[in-house]
């Protein structure tokens, strides 16, 4: 199965605007045999909304997902997106969009506010870090700031997952590296970490463009369960980058570095119990 | 840490990627908003030599307008070095004396100190600058360095008036190692800093502090988050500090548009939040 973590631009606050480049970035995928697509965080409406959070929400259910949902029937697709609850509290979210439906929701736990990022003032905060299969394979997603905290891959991890999704829309920062930005040399850092870690392919999308100044870091990859960058994206283009998932990979790390097997989930939760208790 | 480490640090590593950081901002940002072209002020220094040679890489030399302002009273080398970056990029050059409509409207005000009319001439050729940008469908690119902006070395509504500016997030010794990198010619990367606004003023000679000691000051209360008793134990003269420490916060003011008093629910500068790129 072939995944691909596509970058691209989007749109400050005009969501038809950019579902229509996802739409066209999902046709080119189609054409190259892609099963699975991510786009980056927020890539239905652009980063830094502000007070645009509440007029550009959706629900799985909304009309306006109609064309990535026909599209759906070709090919899994993961967008980021506002999206409303019953309740109408808001969430940082990626839906993964499948056969016609929305049939995974993640919500984004660990919203930055701090610094240049103030997403705790808009957006409420989600609660868990869920397994789900997309084309077949055990999958789970993480949006940008999930991945700076353990807790995010640890269950995922213990459930096996095979394929770590990774949305971000990170603004370059840092002048000490050479050809990227000091923040994607961290990215990099965590998709080699994490993939080794878990014998899971992480497939980071990022994206591109400019808002007010911020310019995102692109720079998207795709590490193999060995903790390899096996394809990258550059620092300002819209592309597409594409890597056939092996299970014989995925057996290969594990068979090699047994690390889930040895896992001991019970040593955290003897150790996470005393310490909620305050010892 | 030692005082060495915060010139290291600030220290750009791989200035090619920071030139390409910066003509991608250009590019995107005037082109996002529906234009093509952009206006500089040029003044002979490094500062609007640098954003002159960004804006020419980023939107090509015909989509670059040059505008050299200067006053009677301004130097020949400024004019000169203003005339050589012109020469030397190929973009569109004007020279635009502004004597006449300065001298005609202090005819009413003999007295005036050197500084207002200073800062009368800094908005005066911001002026033109948004007139030129009218004409041209273009934006008006500011010159402003990370270091004068956050000491507010510069005229409110004057110099610090533009549309986008590339160089805000570099402090001076970096705009120096990036216009030398780039080939900015030697001698406007190495003459002294000044704003000309008087004959024989130095940026430096004015404020007191070379620009290496500001900037290492600098980085390290506004990068690092040091306070003041961590800066000053890397040995710098407390009364620099200290003056720069009370101008980065004197002049907040000049870098903040005007404040508006609530009385609704909603506050266009307080809870109305909404970038500029909104929809583009």
């Amino acid at each position: 199965m072939k995944v691909a973590s596509v970058q691209i631009d989007t749109v400050l606050g005009d969501m038809e605007k950019n579902i229509e480049k996802i739409c066209e970035f999902v046709e080119m995928c189609v054409e190259q045999g892609v099963g699975v697509s991510v786009f980056p965080e927020l890539s239905l409406t652009g980063y830094y909304l502000q007070d645009i959070t509440p007029e550009i929400a959706v629900t799985p259910d909304d009309e306006r997902l109609a064309p990535l949902k026909k599209l759906s029937h070709y090919i899994g697709i993961i967008v980021g997106c506002i999206e409303e609850s019953d309740s109408h509290v808001l969430y940082n979210s990626a839906f993964y969009i499948e056969g016609g439906v929305v049939k995974h929701i993640h919500r984004k736990v660990y919203l930055p506010t701090y610094g240049m990022f103030d997403e705790g003032r808009f957006v409420g905060s989600g609660g868990k870090f869920d397994r789900f299969v997309s084309n077949g394979f055990s999958s789970t997603i993480l949006i940008c700031e999930d991945c700076w905290h353990f807790s995010s891959v640890y269950i995922p991890f213990l459930k096996g997952v095979k394929l770590i999704f990774a949305q971000s829309a990170s603004p370059g920062r840092g002048y000490k590296n050479s050809g990227m930005f000091g923040n994607t040399r961290v990215w990099k850092n965590m998709g080699e970490f994490y993939s080794r870690l878990t014998g899971s392919y992480f497939i980071y999308s990022n994206r591109v463009g400019v808002e007010d100044g911020l310019v995102f870091s692109g720079n998207s990859f795709i590490c193999d369960p060995y903790g390899n960058v096996v394809a990258e994206g550059s620092v300002f283009d819209e592309e597409i980058i594409t890597v056939d998932i092996e299970e014989s990979v995925i057996r290969s790390a594990r068979m090699n570095l047994p690390l889930l097997r040895d896992e001991k989930p019970y040593i955290l939760e003897k150790g996470l119990k005393k310490f909620l208790e305050g010892n | 840490m030692e005082g060495s480490e915060l010139k290291e640090l600030l220290s750009i590593s791989d200035k090619d990627f920071v030139v390409n950081v910066l003509t991608f901002f250009i590019k995107s940002e005037i082109e996002k908003a529906g234009f093509k072209k952009a206006v500089i002020g040029i003044s002979g220094g490094v500062d609007s030599a640098l954003s002159a040679f960004l804006c020419v890489r980023a939107l090509g030399k015909d989509n670059v307008v040059l505008i050299s302002m200067p006053y009677k009273e301004s130097s020949t080398q400024s004019v000169e070095d203003s005339r050589l970056i012109g020469k030397v990029l190929g973009a569109n050059f004007f020279e635009m004396d502004i004597s006449p409509q300065i001298d005609v409207y202090y005819r009413r005000y003999p007295n005036a100190s050197k500084l207002r009319k200073g800062n009368k001439m800094a908005r005066e050729r911001m002026s033109i600058l948004y007139d030129f940008a009218y004409d041209n469908n273009a934006l008006v690119v500011g010159t402003s360095n990370k270091s004068e902006l956050l000491i507010g070395y510069s005229t409110r509504w004057g110099d610090n008036a533009y549309d986008i500016n590339p160089l805000g997030d570099l402090y001076k010794t970096q705009v120096w190692e990036i216009a030398k990198f780039l080939g900015v010619p030697e001698k406007i990367v190495k003459k002294k800093p000044s704003a000309d606004l008087w004959p024989g003023q130095t940026d430096e000679g004015e404020l007191g502090f070379p620009y290496d000691l500001l900037d290492r000051i600098l980085v390290a209360y506004v990068d690092l988050k040091m306070r003041k008793e961590e800066i000053l134990s890397f040995g710098f003269d407390k009364s620099v500090v200290h003056r720069i420490l009370n101008m980065v916060r004197q002049s907040q003011y000049k870098r903040k548009l005007p404040i508006v008093c609530k009385i609704a629910q909603r506050t266009v500068d307080k809870d109305f939040l909404y970038l500029r790129d909104w929809g583009i």
